[in-house]
């Protein structure tokens, strides 16, 4: 009869410790899903700041070229891929921060995670869209420091830039489609 | 009744390694697709990088930022044909070779990581110069890239029907010469 209370008592207390510590263990790893996804998050605001400082940088600059400059259509089209890339990283990165917030008050870990996976995402192509307003500016930089032997390699350096970017704009479409995917079947 | 309690006992480990231990993990498509915006990403500093020191002058930056770019841009294009394989794999309900090329995605994103400011691997690193001198070969069905833009020198001959319907096209030609198709007939000298 003690053997029968014990072996009773030994299940019990497995399973409760086991319960207790498997729900601290799932809080533990949504704090940890929060924080990577906030990491991401910091760097792509960082990225997006400077972006901001050259955009106020690039105004002036754009005064000092010469109106009858044979780059100025190159320094045009700079500006709008410039302009494009920057709504596209300001509303990425209000979207990845609207992702995190997200992430502690899922249902469970697998939504947690789901949230996680957009909002890092989503910070990337905030991230790569705000490099790529730099890439122009540096472009328009060069133009008005009469820098001609650089303007070669700026010209490749955002033709893969821009390659790459639609490449990350893509994943995150992907990413968004199968994670839709997993929750409609 | 002994018997009934081990069961019981064996039931409750095997729940508490259930809830205690998590998942064993699954090649997941979702987070391969953001490791390859990762690894785009990483292509779009390495470049904003190379842009950057351009102005500079300084020959030297500008070679390493250059090398640092191109070896990225080839892992992004490792990257993009593990993922085609992961998809492949998973359409094929292949869970092995899905993991195996989950793997490869990752080991991709920690290489390029690696490669923005750490060690440049030496295999993948080539100048822009040399590569766009590379890309200029007609060779005809040479490795190409997901970023290389088409060659317009390139002559299909790899293809046996194109081949015989060129040879085709020159055999009615010589029919219809005033040789009557017999060139070898011509004279060596018009007298």
């Amino acid at each position: 009869m003690h053997r029968h209370n014990f072996v009773s008592l030994m299940v019990a207390a497995t399973v409760g410790f086991g319960g207790i510590a498997g729900v601290a263990r799932a809080d533990q790893a949504m704090d940890q899903l929060a924080s990577d996804a906030n990491k991401s998050i910091m760097v792509a605001e960082v990225a997006v700041d400077q972006a901001r400082i050259a955009i106020e940088n690039g105004k002036q600059l754009v005064a000092v070229i010469p109106a009858d400059s044979p780059l100025m259509s190159e320094v045009k089209q700079m500006l709008m891929a410039a302009a494009e890339n920057w709504s596209i990283a300001v509303d990425s990165l209000s979207g990845a921060k609207e992702s995190a917030s997200k992430i502690s008050t899922a249902s469970n870990i697998e939504v947690a995670k789901d949230y996680k996976l957009l909002a890092q995402v989503n910070s990337r192509v905030a991230l790569s869209g705000a490099k790529v307003v730099q890439t122009s500016l540096l472009f328009v930089d060069a133009v008005a420091g009469n820098k001609g032997e650089a303007l070669d390699i700026i010209r490749m350096a955002m033709q893969d830039s821009l390659a790459a970017t639609s490449q990350v704009q893509f994943n995150y479409e992907r990413v968004k489609a199968l994670i839709l995917g997993k929750y409609s079947n | 009744m002994k018997m009934k309690y081990f069961y019981t006992l064996a039931l409750a480990v095997a729940a508490v390694a259930t809830i205690g231990l998590s998942p064993a993990h699954a090649a997941d498509a979702a987070e391969a697709s953001g490791m390859l915006a990762d690894i785009a990403s990483i292509v779009v500093q390495a470049n904003q990088n190379l842009a950057t020191v351009a102005g500079s002058g300084d020959v030297d930056a500008i070679a390493e930022a250059s090398a640092r770019a191109d070896a990225i841009d080839s892992i992004m294009a490792e990257a993009i044909e593990s993922y085609s394989a992961l998809e492949k794999a998973k359409e094929g309900g292949d869970e092995d070779a899905a993991d195996a090329s989950y793997e490869d995605c990752a080991s991709a994103l920690r290489r390029a990581t690696e490669a923005l400011s750490g060690a440049i691997p030496e295999e993948t690193a080539q100048s822009k110069h040399a590569k766009w001198k590379e890309g200029q070969k007609n060779t005809g069905g040479g490795p190409g890239r997901a970023y290389d833009p088409p060659n317009p020198y390139f002559v299909p001959w790899h293809t046996q029907n194109l081949q015989d319907f060129y040879q085709g096209i020159f055999d009615k030609f010589y029919a219809t010469s005033p040789h009557g198709g017999r060139y070898w007939e011509k004279p060596a000298t018009p007298e």
